[in-house]
Parts: structure tokens; C-alpha cells; sequence
């Protein structure tokens, strides 16, 4: 598009040329005629169409990429869940670098707040893990703080054992369930 | 089931001598684990009408009352296999000897007939040996709740021999899977009349009976967090306790004289047991401890609570004063015992207790001796009881997935009971 518009840019100046010549050769002439005409033709190309139709778009396309972006960061995870280890809620060593990433990525994008939802594994009771899972939520939470991440961004909700990520009855499956996960939300 | 059950009844006869020595004898017997039980001969009732709707309630009337009184556990009943030995009745009477040469110490006998739009059963309880009319009652109904009069007709059997209110119209509720959710379901005891009464989608969980069964509350994410919810049995009014959102509320259990909540919550970043008062929302917090407390069940006399804690390292149950003070461990055995159920009769608590799965185990307060009532397959747990502390209800996961089951409060008569899939967290009303 740009070599198209460089390519009539020149065109318009060359057959300006001329035109312009002749004015000079006859300032005291302006008239009526065809030369005054080609060169305002040659202004609009040059100044109106060539940003017009590209700014509008480069902003339009920004606006909707930030409408979608809770949804669209959650999809894409850039939240690292964690897993703790039957009965516990302590933040394993292994998941504080997750954290770490979790909290500097929730540091930079004041647009948001974070729901953390505490889950259990099916081995508990119902009643005990809903209060299992709140307290993963919320030592998970303690952890983000300590981080530096503002406790007003963060808000936490326990499932229990009613979501579990994988629905199968064995270790593999429970060591997945016990986890805290994040979900991204518009403040 | 709300239709008024108009039932009348009249006393026909009592035989004036029903030894009171001999109702004493089967009174205190009942009370004991390896009593021996009543032997009564339950044979067809006689359908005196031949109108469509008596011929279709006189089967099933007698079915369902055959559950109900084979269930209770006051009662062996007599096989219907030796019905056939005792002769048709004679003129001079019913054949009382044939019938205690079978082994049915007491005999019913019953009779079905139209009367207008009603149906009219009439019930005789004979005590053979001494070849009299011990009970007699007339029930007047609409057709379509037979089921009613046979729940009737077996709680007035066992009020009679026992001097307790029976259990057969007792109800059920629970959750189930539906959809996403879980939604909340009352039955009858014996698994008929599944009625869904709350329509949310979302996930609703841990119903209990008010005392006085007219009202459940339970837990809903219908907001997006746990919060407490109070529902008309019927499902048709709902009211939202006073709540704190985002803050859990879980596990609601009404106090003995239905003015209390308790539950467990975490208003601080921890589960703590509260009551709240149901008429002002005044909110009291009982305990006071960085562990997680939860599953609140009152003592029969309100003056107490049991709950878990894990407090001492892993979950136990513990036993506290309604005001929070006098705190004390009560399980010792096992390292993870949960879900506490108070005894009606204050006696005993039973709980579910995880050694690899879960099974009920119940706990004697004065002799502190456990009696482990399942032995798997699978999970079993939240155990409730019925009013008259001889059955529990809970849910099991031995058949793949979770479903209700009910059992003697001795572990024997497991049966299941309501849907088949997906049902849990069950409380039996009084």
C-alpha cells in the first residue's frame, strides 16, 4: 500500500510539474484552467487517504483485545496452578516459583483481580474438604501478599472435592485434585 | 405429598387383658441390642370391593407395610410361605392355634374397601395365643395416598407394642447430581415420592430437617459462594440467612429447639463453628483455633455440640458446651474421624471414620467403646440418624458411585434407598 501511494505520490508530482512551470511562467494567471486542480488532487493523496484508513483499525483492534483478555488469559493459563499433599494446605517449595510468576504477573496488570478456588481430592468428606480447600485458597493467598501482591486484587473460594480436575479414583488422579487454580476476573 | 392426608381413625377394641407385665417385657426388650423380636404373621388384606383403585392399593399397601414393619426391627415376620398351612377362617372364628403352630405369636389382618371416592382400611391385631383382638383402627383416605395409611398403620402397630413413635412417615433429604449441579431431593424413608424442591443449577449441599420438618437449610453457591439458605419442605419459599460474601458457610444444623444455626465458617481465613439465631441473625462464635473446625452436630438436649477439629494434627471429633467452653476430644481410634451425628437419645455418636476408606463407626459417650457398623466396599460416611435411634441413614460409594443406603443402628437390614447414582449427604427427619 505504501509503495502504491510513494508510486501516484510521484505520478501527481510529475504531472503537477508542468502545471506548476507554467504558473510560475504566468503568475498573474491563476484561471480556471486544469493545472490548479491537479495539484489539490495531489495534496488529498498525499495527506488524507494515506492515515485514514490505518490508525482507525490499529485502534479498534486494541480495544477488543482488552475486552477479552480475563477470558482470554485464564485460556491461556499464565496463572500456574498449585498442588499440595493429602490433608495439607502448606505451599510446597517446589510451586513458590509458580507463585513467584504468579504474583509479579498480577503486580503488572492492576486492570484485573484474581479468584483463587481452593480444591480437595474425593478422600476427605465433603464437609471437611470445603474447609480443607478454603484454606488452601487462602495460605495461597497469604503467599501472593507476602509477595507483595495487594490483598484487595485477590479474593478466595472454596469448591471442595465438588470440581476435580481429573474424575478418576487413584493417586494419580487425587494428586491432581488437591490444588489451588486461578481465575482471572475484571476488578 | 402437600395435600392434607385426611385420615380418621377409631379405636375398635382393645382387649381388656393385654397383660401390661407382657408390653413391659417387649418394651425393655427393644431397648437392648439382641432383643428378640415380635413374631407377627402379616398375610393379604381381604379387598371387599372390586373397584379398580382398592384392587391396585391392596398389593401394594400391603407391600409397603411389609417393609415398613419388617425394617423397624421390633418385628420377624413370618414367612408368607407358611401362610398357606393355616386354613381359610372358620365359622367360629379366626384359626389362632394354626397360626401360632406357624410360629406368629401376633397376627394383623386387614380389609380394603371403597367408600364413596375414599378408600377404607380396616386393621385387626390378634395375639394368638390368647386368641384375642389386642388393636383395631379404621383409616379413611383418598385413593392415591395408600402409601400414607400403610406408613399409618405400621407407626400405630409400633406405638402400640412399644409405647415409640415410629418411624414409617418419617422422610429424607439429600443432594444429587443434576446437570452441573447438585440440587436437593426429600423422600420417604423407604426411597418412594422423590421430589426435587430446590431448581438452580448450581451446586447445593449438606441438607438438614428443622425439628420440627417443616424447614430445611442448606449450603448454595447459587451467589457464586457457599451461603446458607433456609427452604419450605416443599421447595417453594427460599430465604438467604444473613452471609458475608465470598466468605464460606457450610454445614448447618438446627439446634434441638429450632431457634439455632450452627455451622462452620470462615469469616478470618480460617473454618470456625458459629450459631446464628435464626429470628435476629445474631451471630456467636464457639470456637477460637488457628485449626480447621467444622461439621457441627447439637446434643439431643442442646446443652452441647460435637464437631471435627484438626487441632490435634488430623481430623477428630470433638465435643464442646453450646456456648463454646469445655472443649474435649471424644474419638481416639483412627487418625482422620469426621462428620459427628448426635444420638436422638444422647447416648452415643455416630461418625464416619477413614482408614484408607471410609466407614460408620459409632461411639458409646458413657462406656467409650467404638463399634464400627460397615465394612466397606468403597466410602461410607456421613451417617444420620432416625428419630427413634435405632436406624441410620448415610451415604456409601460401595456400589461405584455415591448413593443412600439405610441400616440398623447395629450395622444389619443395609438396604438402598433413593436413586441409584449421584445422591449424598442425607438427614432423616424427626
Amino acid at each position: 500500500m505504501r509503495n502504491l501511494f510513494n508510486v501516484v505520490l510521484a505520478a501527481s508530482l510529475l504531472l503537477a510539474l508542468p502545471a506548476f512551470v507554467s504558473c510560475k511562467a504566468k503568475p498573474s494567471s491563476p484561471g480556471p484552467g486544469p493545472a490548479p486542480s491537479v495539484e489539490m488532487e495531489t495534496e488529498d493523496v498525499t495527506e488524507t487517504p494515506a492515515p485514514s484508513p490505518r490508525r482507525p483499525t490499529e485502534m479498534e483492534s486494541e480495544r477488543i483485545e482488552s475486552s477479552l483478555s480475563a477470558e482470554a488469559y485464564n485460556r491461556e493459563n499464565v496463572l500456574k496452578t498449585v498442588y499440595f499433599d493429602f490433608d495439607r494446605s502448606n505451599i510446597k517449595d517446589e510451586y513458590k516459583a509458580a507463585l513467584r510468576q504468579n504474583a509479579s504477573w498480577i503486580k503488572e496488570h492492576t486492570e484485573f483481580s484474581v479468584m483463587i478456588e481452593g480444591n480437595c481430592d474425593e478422600r476427605g468428606t465433603n464437609e471437611y474438604n470445603l474447609s480443607l480447600g478454603d484454606r488452601r485458597a487462602n495460605s495461597t493467598k497469604q503467599y501472593l501478599t507476602s509477595l507483595g501482591v495487594p490483598a484487595n486484587r485477590l479474593r478466595t473460594i472454596s469448591y471442595g472435592e465438588e470440581r476435580p480436575a481429573v474424575r478418576q479414583h487413584n493417586e494419580s488422579a487425587w494428586s491432581k485434585n488437591r490444588r489451588a487454580e486461578f481465575r482471572i476476573v475484571d476488578r | 405429598m402437600k395435600r392434607i392426608f385426611l385420615v380418621s381413625i377409631i379405636i375398635l377394641s382393645i382387649g381388656a387383658t393385654a397383660t401390661r407385665a407382657q408390653e413391659r417385657e417387649l418394651h425393655a426388650g427393644v431397648s437392648e441390642s439382641g432383643f428378640s423380636p415380635i413374631r407377627l404373621a402379616l398375610p393379604d388384606f381381604t379387598n371387599r370391593s372390586d373397584a379398580t383403585p382398592v384392587e391396585a392399593a391392596t398389593h401394594d399397601l400391603l407391600r409397603v407395610l411389609w417393609n415398613d414393619l419388617d425394617f423397624n426391627g421390633y418385628f420377624r415376620l413370618v414367612e408368607r410361605g407358611y401362610y398357606d398351612l393355616v386354613p381359610e377362617n372358620r365359622t367360629n372364628g379366626i384359626p389362632f392355634d394354626d397360626w401360632t403352630s406357624i410360629g406368629a405369636d401376633y397376627l394383623l389382618l386387614g380389609e380394603i374397601d371403597l367408600e364413596g371416592q375414599r378408600l377404607l382400611v380396616e386393621s385387626r391385631l390378634y395375639d394368638t395365643e390368647h386368641s384375642q383382638m389386642i388393636f383395631g383402627k379404621r383409616y379413611r383416605s383418598e385413593p392415591d395416598v395408600w402409601r400414607t395409611v400403610s406408613h399409618r398403620l405400621a407407626d400405630d402397630i409400633v406405638l402400640h407394642f412399644t409405647g415409640r413413635r415410629g418411624i414409617s412417615q418419617s422422610k429424607i433429604v439429600y443432594s444429587a447430581r443434576k446437570g452441573e449441579g447438585k440440587e436437593i431431593f426429600v423422600m420417604d424413608y423407604d426411597g418412594a415420592h422423590q421430589q426435587q424442591i430446590t431448581q438452580n443449577g448450581s451446586l447445593n449441599l449438606f441438607p438438614t430437617w428443622s425439628p420440627d420438618g417443616e424447614q430445611i437449610a442448606f449450603t448454595s453457591y447459587l451467589e457464586g459462594w457457599p451461603r446458607l439458605y433456609v427452604l419450605d419442605r416443599d421447595g417453594k419459599q427460599s430465604r438467604p440467612l444473613p452471609g458475608w460474601e465470598g466468605e464460606l458457610t457450610a454445614a448447618p444444623e438446627w439446634s434441638p429447639d429450632g431457634r439455632w444455626l450452627a455451622f462452620a465458617a470462615n469469616r478470618d481465613g480460617n473454618s470456625e463453628i458459629y450459631k446464628m439465631k435464626i429470628s435476629s441473625g445474631r451471630l456467636v462464635r464457639l470456637t477460637h483455633h488457628r485449626a480447621i473446625d467444622s461439621s457441627p452436630s447439637w446434643s439431643p438436649t442442646g446443652r452441647e455440640i460435637a464437631f471435627t477439629s484438626d487441632r490435634g494434627g488430623r481430623p477428630q471429633i470433638y465435643v464442646m458446651d453450646a456456648e463454646g467452653l469445655n472443649v474435649r476430644r471424644v474419638t481416639f481410634e483412627g487418625n482422620y474421624n469426621d462428620l459427628a451425628a448426635w444420638s436422638p437419645q444422647g447416648d452415643k455418636i455416630a461418625y464416619a471414620g477413614r482408614d484408607r476408606t471410609f466407614d460408620i463407626f459409632v461411639l458409646d459417650l458413657a462406656t467409650e467403646a467404638v463399634q464400627r457398623l460397615t465394612f466397606g466396599p468403597g466410602n461410607n460416611e456421613s451417617p444420620r440418624w432416625s428419630s427413634d435411634g435405632l436406624h441410620l441413614v448415610f451415604t456409601s460409594s460401595r456400589g461405584g458411585d455415591n448413593a443412600l443406603y439405610i441400616m440398623d443402628a447395629a450395622g444389619g437390614r443395609l438396604r438402598q434407598i433413593g436413586p441409584p447414582h449421584g445422591a449424598e449427604g442425607p438427614d432423616w427427619s424427626r
